[in-house]
């Protein structure tokens, strides 16, 4: 890592969208650059040197996903998709095609602030993770396999233990239903989504102090799961 | 301005849903759900509404999963929630009940609003109807309620509203089907 500022490639086609988005990049001293079309933007993610992408899954000249795939072709860098609501199905695709995260419109300038620190964080570490995740009240250390809830230690199931080892490895961002099924179960269980449903509703009673209104394991329904630190909630 | 952005967003997406329900089928993708991600995807989806509105959650322990669509139903239930924080005065709680009682699964909105005038509960469901109490007073598409009872039938459920006395708010009760639950993981503990 250097001093550097870092550089946010903007690629959205609506003007608005941009002038908000770069706003808020530059307030953060972000170098920001901008793209209005898929094609445009792979090109200048292939010139420029480029610390983070925020995508727009509806350009007028090529779909997101694909601009997604070609640009995981050669590159690692943390990209986050803007879509709108109603599209669980691209959001998914979108995920396991290798963008990072997304956020929905209308979203706040502080929810896609948060998602691409925790990209870009994740993306610096590279393979390396962080010895200890601390989530709020939760820590969780990667390296000696023990996680503790205010301070003190608890005693979690192997998979409850898997579960929550790879969402912290994406602390802050979500991890489809289907990469976590694939990391606990193996890919033979794509189809029992239900397992991960109940093995997640143990952990909550482990880990969240209410666990019908979870604050640090959070869902997005239909797409798959965050750790966050909790700290909106309460 | 952002809040009246906002809202005429949600205008927006209530219109295409609707038109979508009626032209295209609702499409729903169904899989095993957990009913507490429901709830809350529902209240945080709402976040922005109830700022300030005391939530009071009575869900019971060890609901069953249901088998639907979790993004329809969230959708649902986020209607179910505006339309109690938009007809009920500011600062009144908002309750959300879930419980299993044989083969359905019941979860309950219940306001402290002004309740529904006499043979309104079943016209509130009706595309485009708004109650002459409240039309003009309040903004809405007249959508969000018969939005969320299309996308609860077409899951196999079912919604109703009754009105406590007058004067002592409205409940909307959910049943969702229960079918048998799925086969367990015999390795969980592993």
């Amino acid at each position: 890592m250097t001093d550097a500022p870092p550089t946010v490639l903007i690629v959205d086609d609506e003007p608005q969208i941009r002038r908000f988005l770069k706003a808020g990049f530059d307030l953060e001293s972000f170098t920001v650059l901008e793209e209005e079309t898929g094609k445009a933007g792979l090109r200048t993610a292939t010139l420029r040197q480029i610390d983070l992408i925020v995508l727009d899954l509806n350009l007028p000249d090529t779909d997101g996903a694909s601009v997604v795939e070609r640009i995981r072709t050669w590159s690692t860098v943390p990209i986050i998709v803007l879509s709108v609501r109603a599209s669980d199905t691209d959001k998914v695709k979108l995920l396991e095609l290798g963008a990072d995260d997304y956020v929905v419109k209308p979203f706040s300038m502080a929810e896609l602030l948060a998602r691409a620190r925790a990209a870009m964080r994740r993306h610096a570490r590279g393979t390396q993770p962080d010895p200890v995740v601390k989530l709020g009240r939760l820590a969780v250390d990667l390296a000696n396999r023990a996680v503790f809830l205010d301070s003190k230690r608890i005693v979690l199931s192997p998979k409850e233990y898997r579960l929550l080892q790879v969402l912290a490895q994406h602390a802050g961002n979500v991890v489809t239903h289907n990469v976590l099924l694939k990391e606990i179960w193996g890919a033979r269980h794509l189809e029992n989504g239900h397992y991960l449903r109940i093995l997640v509703r143990r952990l909550r009673n482990k880990i969240e102090r209410k666990p019908k209104q979870p604050a640090i394991l959070v869902s997005e329904l239909g797409v798959g799961y965050r750790l966050t630190s909790g700290a909106d909630a309460d | 301005m952002h809040k009246e952005a906002e809202r005429l967003n949600d205008d927006i997406q209530n219109l295409l849903d609707a038109t979508r329900i009626n032209s295209e089928g609702i499409g729903a993708r169904q899989s095993w759900i957990d009913p507490e991600d429901i709830i809350s995807g529902a209240l945080d989806r709402k976040q922005p509404l109830l700022q300030g509105r005391p939530v009071t959650l009575a869900v019971a322990d060890d609901l069953p999963l249901v088998y639907a669509d979790p993004a329809l139903m969230e959708r649902a239930l986020g209607h179910i929630v505006e339309n109690a924080v938009k007809y009920s005065p500011t600062g009144t709680p908002i309750t959300i009940s879930a419980q299993q009682g044989g083969d359905l699964m019941t979860i309950e909105v219940s306001d402290e609003g002004e309740g529904l005038a006499y043979g309104e509960s079943e016209l509130i469901f009706e595309r485009f109807y708004r109650s002459p109490r409240v039309a003009g007073k309040t903004a809405g598409s007249g959508l969000g309620l018969w939005i969320a009872r299309s996308l609860i039938e077409d899951g196999g459920g079912r919604i109703h509203a009754y009105s406590r006395p007058a004067g002592h708010g409205t409940t909307f009760r959910i049943d969702l089907p229960v079918k048998s639950q799925p086969a367990s993981d015999e390795s969980a503990d592993d």
